[in-house]
């Protein structure tokens, strides 16, 4: 699998090992594994630039660019890891949005992030000679960097092609940036991993969206287990990807998405609201399809500027507010989702109930926690 | 650090080791072991008249465990000899459990300096040693 830069085994062994670049005697069993694929001539894979090879470590986030030997030197590799001071940001539901280095609407904790190796990045890039493809690579936070990396090197019209390589990434923009990140990257050079039960890649939730935008993902199933993120852990990945029919077994296994009668009759129904994955995915179709309506039918907008007065959740509940007192057609769908949301959190919302921002915003703040409580449930059960 | 513990981590598991250079035990030789999770942390032993050095488990908590990140704990062993300070086996240790290092295997190897480094893949990380796991 050395240096077979086809397969999915390569990329998802890459986003595991990037850990090792952790001190000299992780980096040790790095050198010698990669020795051959990665130009590390003189370096000392000491922090900084060394030779071809640099070594980031920032304090929330770390990785390493290298250029590549013998049939690979016409690729260049960008990997990074997040560190655990990233999950507050990711679970931190007043987050804001920043634009991010190409112009469009990010997570701030990302953004930040980003920044820290931005110089770094570009000073690798210049460098970079007869090198016609970057691919940039990273699990879970690693790939919130990895997406940001990816759409800033192509912008700049340095390389001819970029590929993305993610395994449980978190949700690292807004609508515009997903699709704008997809059409700079084109689809098919955008490999996104992602286990059925990994509930990082749920996260933050909607407005942000998947890179690519499109249904270009490669799903592994897993099953539910006790412990919450059990499937967010690289090994379980690398073995998914190991057992799995290359990157076409896994874009097979994606789902086709939820058709509109579904999610319709799902908003419409009175059945119990439980807190489970599923739900979770549904409850994402829902709200996607309600914002579409809303933005199709009434022409709300949901604004993403970079006042800092009001929050993403403020701005969220407004829209919704102001959608839910538009037209019949509309609201009636408005008030179903608030409904759903609402069941999930326990809360029972009866018709003719007035959808005030401020209730809007308890609904959604109380759900977002959940799902923050889920992903970041302190693990008690383990050990 | 009692077993319901869940920031308790074993960052080093017991270790035996047998040293032998030019075909001979290494007699009376100090050896190091150095660890990396939050803070790079030591602690020494000395080779007895059959090359054999032993260390003790070594358990860590924080709370970093509990959240859903990435354990990677550095570790390495080395031996001083002739004044001079030899790296023998580095890892990366990504599982909490002990004896994760040798896939649950106790950590009971032979290590014959004379020989080369290799890259040992078997066990869900990145080892490099010329010590073989005893049978």
């Amino acid at each position: 699998m050395n240096g077979d830069l086809h397969g999915p085994g390569f990329w998802a062994e890459l986003a595991a090992n990037v850990y090792m670049i952790k001190d000299e005697s992780t980096r040790n069993g790095f050198r010698f594994k990669y020795q051959k694929i990665f130009n590390m001539e003189g370096s000392t894979m000491a922090v900084g630039k060394t030779g071809a090879f640099y070594l980031l470590k920032k304090p929330h986030v770390m990785g390493f660019m290298a250029v590549g030997l013998g049939e690979n030197k016409n690729h260049a590799f960008v990997a990074f890891k997040g560190t655990a001071g990233l999950y507050d940001a990711l679970t931190d539901l007043n987050t804001g949005v920043r634009a991010c280095h190409t112009g469009t609407s990010v997570h701030q904790g990302f953004y930040y992030a980003f920044e820290s190796i931005y110089q770094e990045l570009n000073q690798f890039l210049s460098g970079l000679q007869g090198v016609t493809t970057v691919h940039c690579v990273g699990h879970s936070l690693g790939g919130a960097i990895a997406t940001l990396a990816a759409d800033w090197i192509k912008s700049t019209g340095k390389v001819a092609q970029v590929n993305l390589y993610t395994f449980g990434s978190p949700r690292v923009g807004m609508e515009m940036f997903a699709k704008k990140c997809t059409t700079r990257l084109v689809a098919d050079n955008i490999y996104r991993v992602y286990h059925k039960t990994d509930p990082v890649p749920m996260v933050p939730t909607w407005p942000f969206t998947h890179v690519p935008a499109s249904n270009g993902d490669y799903l592994l199933f897993s099953p539910m287990t006790a412990i919450p993120w059990e499937y967010h852990k690289m090994k379980h990945y690398r073995a998914s990807v190991e057992k799995a029919a290359g990157w076409k077994g896994m874009k097979d296994n994606r789902p086709k998405g939820y058709g509109q009668i579904a999610v319709e009759r799902w908003l419409q129904s009175d059945g119990i609201v439980s807190f489970t994955a599923n739900t979770l995915e549904l409850l994402d179709a829902a709200l996607l399809y309600v914002i579409e309506k809303v933005i199709n039918a009434a022409g709300i907008v949901l604004v993403t500027g970079f006042a800092t007065t009001f929050t993403l959740l403020d701005r969220m509940a407004v829209f919704m507010a102001k959608a839910a007192k538009a037209t019949v057609t509309v609201s009636v769908w408005v008030y179903h989702l608030i409904k759903k949301m609402a069941a999930l959190i326990g809360v029972v919302v009866k018709e003719g109930t007035d959808l005030t921002v401020d209730f809007i915003r308890m609904v959604f703040n109380r759900v977002y926690q959940k799902i923050a409580d889920m992903v970041r449930q302190a693990g008690r059960e383990m050990d | 650090m009692s077993f319901f513990n869940p920031t308790k981590t074993c960052v080093f598991s017991e270790v035996k080791a047998r040293l032998v250079l030019d075909g001979k035990p290494v007699v009376g030789a100090k050896v190091t072991r150095q660890w990396n999770w939050n803070k790079k942390k030591t602690d020494e032993s000395v080779t007895d008249e059959n090359g054999y050095v032993h260390f003790p488990a070594v358990y860590e908590s924080s709370v970093a465990r509990l959240l859903p990140a990435e354990l990677v704990v550095g570790q390495q062993l080395s031996i001083e000899i002739n004044g001079m300070q030899k790296v023998f086996w580095t890892n990366g240790k990504r599982e909490p459990e002990e004896n994760a290092e040798y896939g649950g295997n106790p950590f009971s190897v032979v290590c014959n300096l004379n020989e080369e480094d290799v890259l040992i893949e078997d066990y869900g990380s990145l080892m490099v040693t010329m010590c073989k796991l005893e049978k």
